[in-house]
């Protein structure tokens, strides 16, 4: 759609921007990413003017990232600073200045939120002010003349509240008659900290008796409804503004101690978990069955042949296996979205710093880590928050050796072979699955910064918001947002290498071999109890299926890497299974019910115990305690992900970085499983 | 009315790390690279501006009271990972500048460093 004008939204980080972006454009919005960083902004489209009726325009916007001033280093300021001169845009927007430029300002910090306005004024841009988050200093005692401030500024002010949608209107309206500034505030740091102290000392009019201090280098004098330099007692609003500073102080005197700060962070991180775990399992087992259903459908309709193999096997099956994961992420975004609201992550990424900082990661590294227990996907994403590029690599390198919901199946099947009948020595083995994967992603880590990402990782200065209750809106539009990501970049991927795998299982086709055919030919005896003809007639199903994977592409690969496993304790089997789970983990499973049994559906019951007790072509058990073992650990710490390697490549910045993680998680994968196999025995 | 328990001695530039919490003080300056010190003059630690001291240590905490002008009702806090903290250097207030709530009762203003 071509809009009339496009409008971008900058400011402070802590403003409100994102929450009045979603109030501007609702929940339809999407995200894009600037070519060739990391960065990205939401984009959406609001309609200005007509008084906020039907009269009025569309008008795109642009969500930019939030920055300090627009002339750091950061690349979030040099995106900002691309955008503003017309030389940037997300992804899939058309090149060009922007229309207007939205400077939203927090009205309880204006002085340090002046300072980006100035910048943005310097640029002679058509630019509206949204003085946000007006109610929460009115309540304060601080009453901002937007009119005084227009008029020093150059340019209209809206006062608004971006959570209870006071203003927005206005703000509509004014950014449809936005003009360019006739006041050009000073280029240097000093000249614009200087200018931005006597703008706001022009404005902010305290309530009678709120307090004003005035420094040594106070550009104005403004008396009016300040009172005279001096002791005094603190009014109400100073009274209420100290009493909420001390509120802070209380909670976070809880939340960053250090011995109950860990403990909270615990639970809070044990909660996340078993909502992801427990509560996302209902829709995902709906959407199994329906993907189920849907499979079973296309078999029934269509004639047998090769069009509903890939439709059912291959795209259907592709499609499902990457949906069935998207409750976790959309549930895991919805909390983390909602936890980041209230101001505790923050304080915990703060807290995270001093453990992750030996192993040169940054505590701004925590959420991609948290976010990888669910999928490395949105994981190595959420790394885009972290500010240094070589943090950030590290990050992004690290990230899927933590144990996602993809490994959740191997580790059952393995576990429970292990500890048969021993729930509680499994639940440790399971448990340590996931120490193993977290100690591989630290210690990686510490050996890339101390090597090809050589240094130690940026020190951690974070503004820690104000505790708030959480905005459910705002929590809403991210996990929409980030949901269809998930989708379009890893359903795209895993769906194309599904239908390859697929391909590679199912063809060549060969004849069934002469036993199946007695075994029919046997069924079809009338003699025979209708009972033992039908269990006959599957086994022979089976055994067909599990001939002509054995002589299928992947099969043949399986007997060609075999080697290569040898030492491992692999056999063809196990190989076939190693190999076909590198489009997804979960896929080992299935393919192993597949090589081993012929049945498909590892779901059903005992086909599990099936695999477990599964035999080579000797007759010798695939799963003796050391393969199981062996495979085990590969598994934990393998990559064995294709959709991860592509989002590595486009988030690093080139395949180099997706090779490197390729290379190094396997091959400590294998040589920790060749450890553990000789170790065992 | 001086503030209670302010460890900065007058005259003197210490570490943001050899504060107690509830100081108050002014930046003096940050002994950072440009990047880094760039980033946090433009979060609000730029020279002169008054700090209170919430947290000290790993990570310590600091809240924005002013730049150069100021109400008592602030809301900018920041967390900085110890090796920063170590890096902000803060010295006592200056004559004539008061700080809301800089002796430890609620309610009470006062002029730090008048004394200094």
């Amino acid at each position: 759609m071509a809009f009339s004008k496009r409008v971008v939204l900058l400011g402070n980080p802590n403003t409100g921007k994102t929450t009045l972006f979603n109030r501007l454009c609702g929940l339809r919005a999407k995200t894009s990413n600037f070519p060739g960083t990391t960065q990205e902004a939401r984009v959406g489209e609001t309609r200005i003017g007509g008084a906020g009726g039907a009269g009025g325009v569309v008008v795109e916007v642009i969500d930019l990232p939030g920055v300090y001033s627009l002339e750091l280093e950061q690349s979030e300021a040099a995106v900002c600073r691309e955008v503003l001169a017309g030389r940037l845009m997300p992804r899939g927007e058309r090149a060009g200045d922007p229309d207007v430029a939205c400077v939203v300002l927090d009205a309880a910090n204006l002085p340090r939120n002046l300072v980006v306005a100035g910048e943005v004024l310097r640029r002679r841009l058509p630019t509206v002010v949204a003085l946000n988050m007006i109610d929460l200093a009115r309540r304060d005692g601080v009453e901002i003349d937007s009119g005084v401030l227009s008029e020093r500024l150059g340019c209209a002010v809206v006062p608004v509240s971006a959570r209870s949608g006071e203003g927005v209107r206005s703000l509509q309206d004014a950014i449809a008659s936005a003009r360019v500034t006739n006041i050009t505030p000073p280029g240097s740091v000093e000249g614009l900290e200087a200018w931005a102290d006597g703008v706001y000392a022009a404005c902010v009019r305290l309530a009678p008796g709120a307090v004003r201090h005035a420094g040594p280098g106070d550009p104005s004098a403004h008396a009016g409804d300040v009172g005279p330099v001096g002791g005094r007692a603190a009014s109400p609003h100073g009274l209420r503004a100290r009493t909420q500073a001390d509120t802070t102080d209380r909670i976070d005197r809880v939340t960053m101690n250090p011995a109950l700060g860990p403990v909270l962070l615990a639970g809070v991180m044990a909660a996340l978990f078993w909502s992801i775990f427990s509560l996302a399992t209902y829709p995902m087992d709906w959407i199994d069955w329906f993907f189920g259903a849907v499979v079973a459908r296309v078999h029934e309709n269509l004639p047998e042949g090769i069009l509903a193999d890939l439709l059912a096997d291959g795209v259907l099956a592709g499609v499902g296996a990457t949906v069935i994961f998207l409750p976790q992420i959309a549930l895991l975004f919805f909390l983390i979205s909602l936890l980041e609201d209230t101001g505790y992550l923050a304080r915990a990424a703060m807290m995270m710093d001093r453990l992750l900082r030996p192993f040169g990661l940054p505590g701004h590294a925590f959420v991609p880590l948290l976010g990888s227990h669910a999928c490395a996907l949105p994981g190595i994403m959420a790394a885009r928050a972290v500010p240094d590029r070589h943090d950030r690599l590290a990050t992004i390198l690290v990230a899927p050796f933590v144990t996602c919901s993809a490994r959740l199946p191997v580790y059952v099947l393995l576990t429970g072979l292990l500890f048969r009948g021993e729930p509680l020595k499994a639940s440790v083995a399971f448990v340590g699955c996931y120490a193993l994967g977290l100690a591989a992603a630290l210690v990686s880590a510490m050996i890339a910064r101390r090597t090809i990402l050589r240094g130690s990782s940026r020190p951690m200065a974070l503004e820690l918001p104000t505790y708030k209750l959480p905005s459910l809106r705002t929590a809403l539009a991210t996990t929409i947002d980030r949901s269809w990501v998930f989708l379009r970049n890893a359903g795209t991927n895993i769906l194309a290498i599904c239908v390859v795998l697929w391909w590679l299982g199912a063809y060549p086709k060969v004849d069934p071999p002469g036993e199946v055919a007695q075994m029919r030919e046997r069924a079809a005896d009338p003699a025979l109890p209708p009972d033992e003809a039908a269990s006959l007639a599957a086994d022979a199903d089976h055994a067909e299926a599990r001939h002509a994977r054995a002589r299928s592409f992947a099969g043949r690969l399986g007997h060609a890497i075999q080697p290569v496993f040898a030492p491992l304790g692999f056999d063809w089997q196990l190989s076939v299974g190693v190999l076909t789970s590198f489009a997804a983990r979960e896929v080992f499973v299935s393919t192993m019910a597949v090589v081993t049994t012929g049945r498909e559906d590892a779901e059903e019951e005992g086909v599990m115990e099936m695999v477990r007790e599964a035999t080579r072509e000797d007759g010798s058990p695939i799963f003796t305690r050391r393969v199981a073992w062996a495979l085990l650990v590969y598994y934990v710490l393998a990559m064995q992900c294709l959709p991860t390697l592509a989002v590595t490549a486009r988030e690093a910045g080139g395949a180099r970085w997706a090779f490197l993680q390729l290379a190094w998680m396997c091959g400590v994968a294998y040589l920790a499983a060749l450890g553990v196999y000789h170790l065992v025995a | 009315m001086v503030a209670q328990g302010l460890t900065i001695s007058p005259g003197g530039a210490r570490r943001l790390l050899e504060c107690r919490v509830g100081d108050i003080a002014s930046v003096s300056g940050v002994e950072a690279d440009p990047s880094e010190a760039s980033l946090l003059r433009a979060m609000g630690l730029r020279p002169g501006a008054v700090i209170r001291v919430c947290r000290v240590g790993e990570p310590s905490v600091v809240e924005v009271i002013s730049g150069h002008t100021c109400v008592c009702h602030c809301r900018c806090r920041i967390g900085l990972a110890r090796p920063l903290a170590s890096r902000v250097m803060v010295k006592e207030v200056p004559t004539g500048v008061e700080v809301a709530g800089a002796v430890g009762a609620v309610g009470a203003v006062g002029a730090v460093g008048a004394e200094g």
